[in-house]
């Protein structure tokens, strides 16, 4: 073989000036959540069936004692959960939020956990035409919901230091989670006697609007004809261009209706994003909505 | 309840190279799921059969170029093998740019991965060594695909005589290795210079009117690289003619690098070689220098730039009055006026379809312009100021790529899923959607591509001539789109697909035969007309009287047709044929 040394001088000298260039490129210095997570099988007398909580705490959670932190109830726990501690744990640091977050991811033991989803993310039970209705056991949000109420909620809010009162819970999904998220709002703030303000904040990412026509729809029209008064609410919703593309082009109707709410405190962030498809959606509109809710 | 210690089980190492990993296979994977490869649906399947093709395509060019050396002809020896490497490596080195261009939105990380990945624990280092590594995983494959068999047949053919000469110092098993190096050397140069093109015009534009100079820039690479298969088979009986007098074409043709950098590695120490071998590394380490430091100023920008962007900008003044003369003018019918708007909107946003029709068109018009420049060179410009069959047949066959083009790219939806909007409100008069969409073809395509030809026969022939014969063309291409759209029954954009409809497997020499004997026959009566202008007269009542015949059958067979939404695949590909 023919002169090799001038060929390693410069693959070398390369390589030093390439070093040296990404040497002095300024490094993220943040890393993933390090917080403690806590797991617990949970069983739920109203849905009749055992979920899987991961608790992930903040990092300093240990450390500041005195210090209480708002929640994030995170549907889809299983893959979600973790995703979002990361996201707001790498928020925190790079200060784009300015609290630490314990996320509550709800998961499923994976016996089944996409029909048991669509059994408790959905209400009420799809109609014969509808969309979800090959899934037997869809409708159960309510049920879901006062899972959530009666006993996950007290256990959470019992066995971590959780702050509900600067900022309030929050509520957060992807697809049908985000359906679940909206039908929570609309639902907790007229169904109930007495509307327990359960969640203040509710991020929505590619919701499945098409759940059952437009029912979120005729909920909404329901809520603001009910009087009800959701005070110092935060919705952020998030969709792909790619998705809504049923005959009801429910997002647009909806951010309009959010758009005419004039409610005290009420705030209201909307996105599509182009070319990114439904679940591609979710890092950025996490991300986004995280932001939106926890940005001082 | 369980408890996990906040110590993560992975190190910090550990975790990296993971998370480098993770992400070179996801770079990779995007590199390979290639917008072209999309529209069937099958892109795995795709992809091997086209690296199979790839394969078997390198191993019998290399054969059929190096069967004198297994005969031992005369002037066949290891002194004149490099000839036949230079044509292998040119023609490889053409095919990667294509492919390269093909994935100029992969090029670098985008919008997309900003998007993603600016939320999450990632190291941007770890983030662009995956990028990089990506490209080369990417590249390789590339080579190997390409060299796999001939690496083989220059090995059997050639590593035997090398090795019978004193002066060559390498073995059977270190030629073939040197013939891989060489050809991913190549390749990743032509890679990362079309990456280097891209980074410069990412720095000195904005991210929106990058967008559109994107398309731009990647048709004429396109046409660049194809016209290699043209114009370099005619170079290439002249090469040795170039190497002996040292012509400064050995030293600026990239691939006479590579060749240079194949000879030496195999021990030829020749005088030419020598310089060609150090260009060769240093082209190949500076490009990827360049495309490193190219990466974090592709991702930054995004950091700058708003990461959603609006729908455009809407027109004002002037552009407003000239729309709505326009609309009023030649879109009178609503339906007309949305479905062309619809048309060109979607193909503004659409870059899978704006990719095929440029593909399409680039394929012919590097030809084009390959044997135009190689006419010129050969017998002077004065060649084109007769009437010649050659340059008479320029428009028909940009006619024809660009119809074909169109009707293809048509029927691809963007968004299947979306036709309701479609199905909603049909009506029961197809025949405006059909304008709208021939209209969208006239202004966006056929009017551009009239004007060219208009120009570049003004150069040959004078205004006069010209002006007859580019618009004779334009008018066959009118009777052409009608015979392309005459059985057209899709909503443009929205219905759905089922490829294998035109059996070009089966049908290639009919297809192949059509379009010979259409160029062949209408250049020459283009001919005929320009040296007997009176004769224009028959020739437009004539295409006349066929596109009148022409949009009569299609009205008879088509009399109140509803649009196919959901194309049925055809009976035989249902059942096999195992239903008799």
């Amino acid at each position: 073989m023919c002169n090799m040394k001038v060929i390693s001088i410069l693959v070398m000298a390369s390589v030093v000036l390439l070093a040296v260039f990404y040497a002095v490129m300024e490094e993220d210095p943040c890393e993933g959540h390090r917080g403690t997570i806590v797991t617990r099988t949970f069983y739920s007398k109203w849905v009749r069936d055992k979920f899987k909580v991961t608790v992930y705490l903040p990092e300093d959670y240990e450390e500041n004692r005195s210090v209480s932190y708002p929640v994030i109830y995170q549907l889809d726990g299983n893959n979600q959960g973790k995703l979002t501690a990361i996201l707001a744990s790498h928020s925190r640091c790079r200060g784009i939020v300015s609290t630490g977050i314990i996320v509550v991811g709800i998961g499923y033991y994976y016996d089944g956990w996409y029909d048991k989803r669509t059994r408790d993310y959905t209400y009420p039970r799809p109609d014969t035409s509808a969309k979800y209705y090959m899934y037997p056991g869809a409708g159960g949000g309510v049920r879901f919901y006062r899972f959530l109420k009666e006993e996950l909620i007290p256990y959470v809010d019992t066995a971590f230091r959780t702050d509900n009162a600067t900022r309030g819970r929050t509520l957060m999904g992807h697809s049908l989670g985000g359906y679940f998220a909206l039908f929570t709002l609309f639902y907790d703030y007229q169904n109930e006697r007495n509307p327990s303000k359960l969640f203040r904040n509710f991020i929505a990412v590619g919701p499945a609007l098409d759940f059952n026509r437009d029912y979120l729809l005729d909920l909404e029209t329901k809520l603001v004809l009910s009087g009800a008064v959701p005070e110092r609410v935060s919705v952020y919703m998030a969709m792909s261009d790619r998705e809504d593309t049923g005959p009801v082009p429910v997002f647009p109707i909806l951010i309009m209706r959010f758009n005419k709410w004039e409610y005290p405190g009420f705030r209201f962030l909307t996105r599509r994003f182009e070319n990114l498809k439904g679940p591609e959606t979710i890092i950025p509109g996490y991300k986004e909505g995280l932001k939106f809710i926890f940005q001082d | 309840m369980n408890q996990v210690n906040r110590n993560d089980r992975l190190g910090p190492v550990k975790r990296e190279f993971v998370q480098f990993f993770v992400l070179l296979k996801h770079f990779t994977v995007r590199l390979l799921n290639n917008d072209i490869l999309k529209y069937e649906n099958q892109k795995r399947e795709s992809l091997i059969v086209l690296l199979t093709i790839l394969a078997v395509a390198g191993g019998l060019v290399s054969a059929v170029l190096l069967m004198p050396y297994v005969g031992g002809m005369l002037g066949y020896t290891f002194d004149t093998a490099w000839i036949e490497k230079s044509f292998f490596i040119t023609l490889s080195m053409a095919f990667t740019g294509i492919i390269s261009v093909l994935n100029w939105d992969n090029m670098y990380l985008d919008e997309k991965d900003y998007l993603y990945l600016s939320g999450l624990p990632v190291k941007t280092n770890t983030l662009y060594a995956a990028k990089f590594f990506s490209l080369l995983v990417f590249v390789g494959m590339i080579s190997l695909a390409l060299n796999i068999f001939s690496t083989l047949v220059f090995t059997l053919y050639l590593g035997k005589i090398v090795n019978l000469n004193p002066f060559y110092d390498t073995g059977v098993f270190g030629f073939g290795l040197v013939h891989l190096v060489s050809g991913f050397m190549a390749n990743l140069f032509v890679f990362m210079l079309v990456a280097l093109i891209q980074s410069v015009l990412m720095t000195l534009l904005d991210t929106r009117r990058f967008k559109k100079v994107s398309m731009v820039v990647q048709a004429f690479l396109l046409m660049g690289f194809i016209s290699v298969f043209a114009w370099f088979p005619k170079v290439y009986s002249s090469i040795d003619t170039f190497k002996e007098s040292v012509s400064s074409f050995v030293y600026y043709f990239p691939p006479m690098w590579f060749v240079g950098f194949y000879e030496q590695m195999v021990g030829n120490y020749d005088f030419v070689f020598k310089p060609l071998y150090y260009i060769a590394g240093i082209a190949v380490v500076l490009m990827c220098d360049l495309y490193l430091l190219g990466i974090p100023l592709s991702f930054r920008r995004f950091s700058r730039a708003s990461v959603v962007t609006g729908r455009g900008s809407k027109l004002t003044g002037p552009a407003v009055r000239l729309k709505g003369w326009f609309d009023s003018r030649f879109l009178e019918h609503p339906l007309e006026k949305a479905i062309f708007y619809f048309s060109l909107t979607t193909l503004g946003r659409s870059r899978r379809h704006r990719l095929h029709l440029v593909v399409s068109l680039a394929l012919p018009s590097a030809f084009v312009a390959t044997e135009l420049t190689v006419l010129a060179l050969t017998r002077g410009w004065d060649y084109f100021k007769g009437f010649d069959i050659l340059s008479a047949a320029v428009p028909y066959v940009l006619y024809v790529f660009l119809i074909v083009g169109f009707r293809t790219v048509v029927l691809h939806p963007v968004m299947e899923e979306a036709n309701w909007i479609f199905r909603m409100t049909e009506l029961n008069s197809p025949v405006y959607y059909l304008r709208g969409l021939k209209k969208a073809f006239f202004f966006v395509g056929a009017l551009p591509l009239f004007v060219l030809l208009l120009l570049f026969y003004i150069f040959c022939w004078g205004v006069i001539p010209a002006f007859y014969h580019s618009l004779s063309a334009f008018a066959a291409s009118f009777l052409l789109f009608e015979l392309f759209f005459v059985n057209y029954r899709k909503m443009p954009f929205s219905s759905g697909y089922v490829p294998g409809k035109a059996n070009i497997k089966a049908f290639w020499f009919l297809y192949l035969g059509g379009f010979a004997a259409w160029v062949y026959f209408l250049s020459k009566l283009g001919i005929f007309l320009l040296e007997n202008p009176l004769y224009y007269f028959i020739y437009y009542m004539g295409i006349y009287v066929l596109l009148y015949l022409v949009r009569e059958y299609r009205h008879r067979k088509l009399k109140g047709f509803r649009f196919v939404f959901d194309e049925e695949p055809e009976p035989a590909m249902l059942s096999l044929g195992l239903d008799v």
